[in-house]
């Protein structure tokens, strides 16, 4: 049996200051002067004579990041990471000789080892469908492919630090060479990708308790990079009279992804408060407190009315002050509004691409308007759809969710994997948002079909529309408030509470 | 030419010997080996006095060479070695610089710092003016630019002045410990900065600082040239590695070792050679007397390509755009082991594969 390594965060008063993360300063790196001092486990192989190796140069550059690094060899043991905050493993480590080692190690880890993707769960095990390595011997045109990233993610904590945009950077310079790629399970977090494929992820993360594959959690951070042996040395990089220059300076930013990847696995986690839905209610009061709330339904609707009334009531009684708008009304209605969510009892026809650009959050309980509020792609059952629609869906009704997200305060605290979400079955709704969506739950046993989720302000929506606010997906169908778990109205809570502001 | 004898590199031939056994054998092996270029010395000669040759410049389309020592500057015919003419100056020479288009050269003079401006046919004296920026170390003409440099390693600075009358037009005083200055033939000026491992660069035309390229892992950069084609620099560092650095986005790129020591020069020249997929040459040389190559196989593929004990203490090189010759003066030393007491000059060809 694998020993399970602990890591210990000595970060309390950071903690402390994050207390229940209330503060989304909680998910900032750690400035790069706080690496010092930290040990890195650099864990390397052997590559054949007059082959490139840059293992070298890596430890180095570690180390002037002010790590500590000990350099292991791939057949060290696992005992090799105790007391060390960070594993490092190298392309030149054998994958099979590596096997699952460091899997179930909770302790960081950064790997550019692209065949050990599959044994530490961070992607399924198909070679060339699940993860992939380009070579300039047997991908000559795809070798240079590899030399441009795209910015698939704008809003997390390493596409901040890096400043990246949607658009193409450079990864490598000039030279052909060796990259992986990886597909990354429900719950990580692609970064940057090669050809605008977010399932060929160049950098890929997750963060702790994260749904990797195969029901596997993340222990501790994880990261997935591109590198190849020989070619860190060919991270991009500008200086001199160029590096004034924009453009260029967006551009060469292959060294400073890798070093922001490397801080950010090397940051503690942000705090997630425990399931408690007395304690969520509580502090979603307080956030509701002085809030204005627009609720869009269709008013006197039928099926769903009561729902409806159910819903406003329950936000009444958490503070918020709620305003009611039918669904025909204008957009102008959420003018002055804190916060919008628009019922699943509104016809999206009706609707009319209403509250799409609007500067407040909105959580979308109807996921079929998926599409107009840039959610997720206008490909109809593609890019979103929904289980158990009577003659709308080839999939059975479910009342489960499987929670991938669960370090997110979305999450409510609950753990990874299924829970109930309604008592009975009914229909649930989905969509396949973009990478900067931050996913908390997919309908079960379809990882790609995402439940809930929501895009911070400033993602880069589907279309390439740009988030004026949070946006949220929560799929509350017509009548199925009633029908919530205590699970799911502690989700319910925790998608509203994270849309006003609140919960990181 | 004779044939190529395979199988023995350059480097074997250095080996071999000396003085004239060693132009003997080099001369029948020319050889072609597809790693190594095919360097051959075509001549080598004396140079009169004791004074150490202190640069060497070749004049428009490569006919001439012209080598300063002490405080003279000789014309040879570059085929065949021949003294074409002399130029006495009035103060030691420091480097030297040619602007074929205008054939006119130009020269840094030390002890009193000055400059003077010279006609190539005949060789004469068209004009000298006195530096104020402190002793000259090193003259640069970029010809793309118009631009005639003067840099002061003492004082730390680099003037430019007007290549026509040799005014004084502009001077910026650097913070590092300055070396060989390349120049890009576009208006940007880089400058080795041993202190700093780094390369300044500057703007010709403002003659304002742009900023410093840090070359990773260089320690000691001194020797610089560049290749204007492939915007590319080449940097000698003090332990005898070699950079590429792509001058676009200040990126270095690739790490050529070599057994080069301490302070270096370097030349460039593209399509030296040619055959065997030889694209380019960076040829650096140190004080110890050894020469290294860097071969160039693509603009982004750059591959160490030997090196060569040299018989005498490297003092000076110059490599020809034009017709891929590398001339080289070499200090003897004496058998009391003072300063040179005999100078001599030895140019290395390219092989009959290149054309002219």
């Amino acid at each position: 049996m694998k020993r399970r390594i602990r890591w210990s965060v000595a970060v309390g008063g950071f903690l402390c200051a994050c207390a229940l993360g209330l503060s989304t300063a909680c998910a900032a790196m750690l400035p790069p002067s706080s690496l010092k001092g930290k040990t890195v486990l650099l864990v390397t192989g052997a590559t054949p004579a007059g082959e490139p190796n840059d293992d070298a140069l890596v430890r180095r550059h570690l180390q002037a990041l002010g790590f500590t690094v000990k350099t292991v060899d791939d057949g060290a043991p696992e005992s090799a990471a105790k007391g060390a905050s960070l594993i490092v493993i190298s392309s030149t480590a054998d994958a099979h000789r590596l096997g699952d080692r460091y899997a179930d190690a909770a302790i960081p880890l950064f790997t550019w080892n692209t065949f050990d993707y599959p044994n530490l769960g961070m992607t399924g095990t198909e070679l060339h469908h699940d993860f992939g390595v380009i070579d300039p011997l047997q991908h000559y045109a795809d070798s240079f492919m590899i030399l441009y990233g795209y910015g698939a993610n704008t809003t997390s904590d390493i596409s901040q630090a890096v400043g990246l945009k949607p658009q193409l950077f450079g990864t490598l310079y000039l030279e052909p060479g060796d990259a992986g790629w990886g597909r990354p399970g429900p719950g990580g977090t692609v970064i940057a990708d090669f050809d605008g494929q977010p399932n060929m992820a160049a950098v890929f993360t997750y963060e702790r308790d994260a749904s990797m594959l195969s029901r596997r959690t993340a222990p501790a951070r994880r990261v997935g990079f591109f590198l190849g042996n020989g070619n860190f040395h060919l991270l991009t990089a500008v200086h001199g009279p160029a590096a004034s220059d924009p453009q260029l300076h967006s551009w060469a930013i292959g060294l400073k992804l890798f070093d922001a990847a490397v801080r950010w696995a090397a940051s503690p986690p942000p705090p997630v408060a425990p399931y408690d839905p007395a304690a969520l209610d509580a502090r979603l009061s307080r956030a509701a407190h002085g809030k204005k709330l627009l609720y869009v339904e269709r008013v006197n609707a039928g099926e769903g009315r009561v729902a409806d009334e159910h819903i406003v009531a329950h936000l009444r009684s958490l503070g918020f002050e709620v305003d009611i708008a039918d669904q025909m009304e204008p957009q102008s209605r959420a003018d002055g509004e804190n916060l919008v969510i628009i019922s699943s009892t509104c016809s999206k026809y009706k609707l009319a691409n209403k509250y799409v650009d609007v500067k407040v959050p909105v959580i979308t309980l109807e996921g079929l308007y998926a599409d107009a509020m840039h959610l997720a792609g206008l490909h109809r059952y593609v890019d979103y759809g929904e289980h158990g629609e009577e003659k709308e869906s080839d999939d059975p009704p479910d009342n489960y969710l499987d929670i991938v997200g669960a370090w997110s305060p979305m999450a409510a605290g609950l753990p990874p994997g299924l829970v109930e979400f309604t008592r009975h079955p009914g229909v649930l709704k989905w969509a396949r948002p973009t990478p900067d969506a931050v996913v908390i739950a997919t309908l079960p046993n379809a990882p790609s079909e995402r439940a809930i989720f929501g895009y911070p302000k400033g993602s880069v929506m589907a279309g390439g529309f740009v988030a004026p606010a949070r946006r949220a997906l929560l799929p509350l169908d017509n009548p199925s408030y009633d029908d919530l778990t205590a699970q799911g109205k502690a989700l319910f809570d925790a998608v509203v509470l994270w849309s006003v502001g609140g919960g990181g | 030419m004779r044939p190529a004898r395979k199988g023995r590199s350059p480097r074997a031939w250095a080996r071999a010997g000396r003085g004239a056994a060693w132009l003997a054998l080099c001369l029948a092996c020319g050889a072609s080996l597809a790693a190594e270029p095919t360097l051959h010395l075509a001549h080598r000669f004396p140079i009169p006095g004791a004074a150490p040759v202190r640069a060497i410049a070749f004049g428009p389309g490569g006919t001439d060479a012209y080598v300063a020592a002490g405080s003279e500057l000789r014309d040879y015919r570059a085929a065949t070695a021949q003294l074409a003419g002399t130029l006495a100056l009035p103060a030691p020479v420091a480097d030297i610089a040619i602007d074929s288009a205008g054939r006119t050269g130009f020269a840094v003079l030390t002890a009193p710092a000055q400059l003077v401006i010279f006609r190539l046919q005949p060789l004469k004296i068209a004009a000298s003016t006195a530096l104020t920026d402190g002793t000259p170390s090193a003259l640069l003409f970029d010809a793309g630019a118009h631009a005639l440099l003067v840099e002061s390693a003492q004082a730390g600075t680099v003037t430019k002045v007007d290549a026509a009358t040799g005014r004084r037009l502009a001077s910026l005083r650097m913070q590092g410990s300055l070396r060989q200055m390349a120049a890009d033939g576009r208006g940007t000026l880089y400058v080795a900065d041993m202190a700093h491992d780094a390369i300044d660069v500057v703007d010709e035309a403002r003659m304002k600082y742009l900023g410093a390229i840090p070359v990773a892992g260089c320690k000691g950069p001194s020797g610089l040239a560049i290749d204007r084609v492939g915007r590319r620099l080449f940097v000698g560092c003090a332990d005898g590695t070699r950079y590429v650095v792509d001058t676009d986005l200040g990126f270095t790129f690739e790490r050529l070792p070599s057994p080069l020591r301490g302070s270096s020069r370097m030349v460039f020249a593209f399509h030296p050679f040619g055959a065997a997929g030889w694209k380019g040459a960076a040829i650096g040389a140190d004080q110890n007397g050894r020469l290294a190559l860097v071969r160039m196989n693509a603009f982004v593929n750059y591959t160490a390509a030997g090196d060569y004990p040299l018989p005498g203490n490297f003092e000076a090189m110059a490599l020809d755009q034009d017709t891929h010759q590398l001339w080289l003066a070499l200090g003897q030393p004496s058998s009391a082991g003072k300063a040179a007491a005999a100078v001599e000059l030895w140019t290395l060809g390219a092989t009959a594969e290149v054309s002219k």
